[in-house]
């Protein structure tokens, strides 16, 4: 447990010491909301809500670029002998969980103040976010470490973990849907559960697996 | 082999039997029209695989609920899957609504009863539901007969498509299977680091992919004859594209990666990573969302009583039939590349 706190805690230190790493994030969340927003500029409230999860799940995809950049060659080894390779995925995924909510409060920010938001902001809109950054995180931490290992083109990630996100978007965004009024919301705690359970699975399945592929 | 046999046998007669066996006849619509009570009403009745002759006899009946019948007074064929039918209507209709839509039965000796619901409306104007109900009755209940016999069901709108049961679900059967094998291998090498599995893991892949493409194909095009389109983002149909594309992804993870034996251990965890995520995305999502596949959210279904025993005849040795099939092919696959890669091996 303190060896799992001192591993986020570095993520972290890291992350914020090259300012190049947040700073990256947070530009590209931005720049794509205003793009789109250009071209849309009022969007009702079904595309409102589908732009931000897409411009999400596209800013957590850059963001799974550069999580294991500093484990390339050597340091992977150092990292080996220092910690199980199921700590350093768990603090990998948590630091990831932390990175994605995060800049899903900055891109809404963004979003709400380039164009008139629909949503109504309540304690299931703020459930909806957390849970959007758990299930991401939870596809992109094993893609990443994939992609990452294989040595292999940047757009191998996107080419991974696309198809494994778009059911994890679709479950994201009826939720949200429904905090917006545009569904019945007689099924939200259905899509909570079945987004709960993907994200377990997939950290499962990961935990499971990460121990194999971190080997080398 | 003896499995090879069975697989030969089971999709030959899959094949035969899938093609060849007629639908049972049916109703294919009414044409009336609009009638009311007290008067005569004349309905064009079209018929589905009847082939009815001048000499026969046959009776058409309006039904309502489970007692009460009224027969036509006059049926006369004017072609072999046309029937012009009089109904003599009586001045009352054994409802309290202003418009009521009786069922349409159709009876002969040579093809049984068939039944269409809904088949015309009529409408009345004076409402008295209890001399209706007892003009309504006066013939009794009549005792129809089902044709037996190895026919395949008649549905509205699924009609002979219906034969696609026996090819398209069957393939997706087939391509589960085949990733399950693969995932099973990838598993293998998981746990022992048995790199040799490694060829399996692909072929076993590629004949799951090629199998659930077809399925897609298959039903994109039974999709154009009943749905009215290839594509109407129907839940099975996303999460079906969904799985291909993951292992399509599969396969550009193992270009995308220069050493074998990290090409192996990545491709292999990649597989069991992506048959995990295939429970809740086959299995789990499209339960709960309105699909307009046959069976979900009240279309024509194939499930409970609706697939008939006669179609479980064909369907389960369809299902058996083309996993073995797929496993066979990717046998094939395997020794292929055995042969190669000891081919290579001698030449060096």
């Amino acid at each position: 447990m303190q060896k799992l706190w001192t591993l986020i805690r570095t993520e972290f230190v890291l992350d914020f010491r090259d300012r190049f790493t947040v700073g990256s994030l947070l530009l590209y969340a931005s720049v794509t909301a205003f793009i789109t927003l250009i071209a849309l500029q009022e969007p009702e409230t079904e595309v409102w809500n589908v732009l931000y999860w897409i411009l999400l799940s596209f800013s957590a995809v850059i963001s799974g670029l550069n999580m294991y950049v500093r484990e390339a060659g050597d340091h992977r080894l150092y990292y080996y002998q220092l910690a199980k390779p199921e700590e350093i995925y768990l603090a990998k995924w948590i630091a990831q969980l932390l990175m994605i909510s995060f800049l899903s409060i900055v891109l809404y920010g963004v979003m709400a103040a380039l164009s008139h938001s629909p949503v109504i902001l309540s304690w299931k809109f703020a459930l909806v976010l957390l849970l959007g950054s758990v299930s991401l995180s939870s596809v992109l931490c094993f893609t990443a470490a994939i992609s990452a290992l294989s040595q292999g083109p940047a757009v191998l990630l996107s080419i991974l973990s696309f198809p494994l996100l778009i059911p994890v978007l679709l479950l994201l965004q009826y939720t949200s849907g429904v905090t917006m009024d545009v569904y019945l919301d007689d099924q939200y705690w259905q899509y909570v559960m079945y987004l709960l359970a993907i994200s377990l699975i997939c950290t499962a399945a990961g935990l499971f697996l990460i121990n194999f592929v971190w080997r080398n | 082999m003896w499995w090879k046999a069975l697989c030969v046998v089971l999709l030959t007669y899959v094949h035969i039997a899938g093609l060849v066996v007629p639908l049972k006849p049916g109703v294919f619509g009414v044409v009336s029209k609009s009638c009311s009570a007290g008067e005569n009403c004349e309905v064009d009745v079209q018929l589905y695989a009847c082939h009815f002759r001048d000499s026969e006899q046959i009776d058409v009946w309006l039904k309502f609920d489970t007692l009460y019948y009224l027969q036509a007074s006059d049926v006369a064929l004017s072609g072999s899957n046309l029937l012009k039918v009089d109904f003599d209507l009586p001045g009352y209709l054994p409802t309290d609504e202003e418009a009521f839509t009786p069922a349409l039965i159709v009876s002969a000796e040579k093809t049984g009863a068939f039944v269409i619901p809904s088949a015309i409306s009529i409408s009345q104007s004076d409402i008295d539901e209890f001399k209706g109900k007892k003009l309504w009755s006066e013939s009794g209940v009549p005792s129809f007969d089902v044709k037996k016999g190895f026919l395949y069901p008649y549905r509205n709108l699924l009609m002979e498509t219906l034969r696609n049961l026996y090819f398209h679900v069957p393939m997706w059967f087939a391509m589960m299977a085949l990733f399950g094998v693969s995932a099973f291998y990838s598993l293998m090498v998981v746990r022992n680091e048995s790199w040799q599995h490694d060829d399996k893991i692909v072929a076993y892949n590629t004949v799951g992919l090629v199998l659930g493409t077809l399925g897609l194909v298959t039903g994109m095009i039974w999709a154009q004859n009943t749905w009215g389109r290839f594509w109407s983002w129907d839940i099975k149909q996303t999460t079906s594209a969904i799985t291909l594309f993951m292992y399509i992804a599969f396969f550009f993870l193992r270009t995308g990666v220069r050493d074998d034996i990290q090409k192996y251990r990545l491709s292999s965890a990649y597989n069991l990573f992506c048959f995990a995520m295939l429970i809740p995305l086959l299995f789990v999502i499209p339960r709960m969302m309105d699909s307009l596949h046959p069976g979900n959210g009240g279309n024509p279904a194939f499930a409970q009583d609706d697939l008939d025993n006669i179609m479980r005849l064909v369907f389960y040795p369809a299902v058996i039939g083309f996993i073995l099939l797929g496993l066979w092919i990717s046998q094939l696959i395997i020794r292929i590349k055995a042969v190669k890669t000891r081919r290579e091996s001698s030449i060096l």
